[in-house]
């Protein structure tokens, strides 16, 4: 064992585990969306006929990026809380407290992996 | 002081709102004629007034709150008749925060398509503690005010986009409210920290709109009751 397979051997470490705490961010920021999350303080998609909620999706076009989206068109209208919509569970604003709390996931994911 | 009181903040940040001043002619010579507000010297357009705006007049015989429906330098005319009224010295016109304000859990009755409006909500985020031990530990309080600005449909965008871009002027990051015993701050200081914005405004049934979101923060203690 050399120094610089110590290093070489950190450096891979270091790589698998930000990959991990990666995805699980993004899985948790998906989680959080679609079904709420303490972390971040979201309520989750409101469910009538679960269309919504079924409708979004967690996509990585590249090894850097995820991307959470959903095809329907009143999904914003039920994010930003406007006029005619109505909760009988879950509630508004659940893409926004996810990105608000960001932060809060990746650290409660990287302590998960690292300790 | 313990954590935050999240219904002093609500109204610290509504009052910061009512001093919304989005566009003023200042003090100046104007009149009325049946289409709309008058002038032969300046100019409504370098003042900022644009159609879809909810003016209020002061220095007028009636200083009742209109809706301007185009606007041009020397005529601003209104979606309601006016009185013809001679032009005179001392009088403003003025374009604040929507005299209709559906605040959170009011029963305020929403005129149908002929003025803006808002609504606001409280919108909680959870705490964070910043240090050990639990007791009297110091604590992060955050939330999120959401003001839903409807503006009026069928006129250009830009009367509707300037009241939200003065509003957020309002709420820049780093903005301090007192709130109860705490100070208040609009997040958004740091790189990367989400800070306040407006949505694209969207059509919602007679009206078009933005969605504005102000996040903010106070310092508190946590305090374990006994």
């Amino acid at each position: 064992m050399s120094f610089s397979s110590d290093i070489s051997n950190w450096s891979a470490k270091v790589q698998a585990n930000g990959q991990k705490v990666f995805l699980n961010t993004a899985s948790h920021a998906f989680e959080s969306i679609v079904n709420g999350s303490s972390v971040t303080g979201a309520p989750g998609q409101p469910v009538d006929t679960g269309a919504l909620r079924n409708s979004w999706q967690l996509t990585f076009p590249s090894p850097t990026e995820a991307l959470i989206a959903t095809n329907l068109d009143y999904a914003v209208h039920v994010e930003e809380n406007v006029r005619g919509v109505t909760f009988h569970n879950h509630g508004p604003h659940s893409v926004r407290l996810t990105a608000l709390g960001l932060n809060r996931i990746v650290e409660a994911e990287t302590k998960k992996v690292v300790g | 002081m313990a954590k935050l009181d999240t219904s002093a903040a609500q109204i610290a940040l509504r009052t910061r709102a009512e001093t919304l001043v989005v566009c003023t002619t200042g003090s100046t010579t104007l009149g009325q004629s049946a289409s709309g507000f008058t002038r032969s010297a300046g100019s409504f357009l370098t003042d900022n007034l644009r159609a879809g705006m909810e003016v209020l007049p002061a220095g007028f015989p009636s200083n009742s709150r209109v809706v301007l429906t185009d606007v041009t330098a020397l005529l601003a005319k209104t979606r309601t008749a006016l009185s013809v009224v001679a032009e005179s010295a001392g009088r403003t016109l003025s374009v604040g925060l929507p005299v209709t304000r559906n605040y959170e859990n009011r029963d305020t009755t929403i005129a149908t398509d002929v003025q803006p409006f808002i609504e606001e909500e409280w919108v909680p985020r959870p705490a964070e503690i910043r240090t050990m031990p639990a007791q009297g530990a110091s604590r992060s309080d955050f939330g999120e005010w959401v003001v839903r600005w409807y503006g009026v449909q069928g006129v250009d965008i830009p009367g509707n986009r300037k009241c939200v871009d003065a509003f957020l002027d309002l709420f820049t990051p780093g903005t301090e409210l007192v709130a109860g015993s705490h100070i208040l701050t609009v997040q958004g200081t740091r790189p990367g920290d989400p800070s306040p914005y407006a949505s694209q405004f969207i059509r919602n049934g007679n009206h078009m709109v933005s969605t504005i979101h102000v996040p903010v923060w106070a310092q508190t203690t946590n305090v374990i009751a006994a």
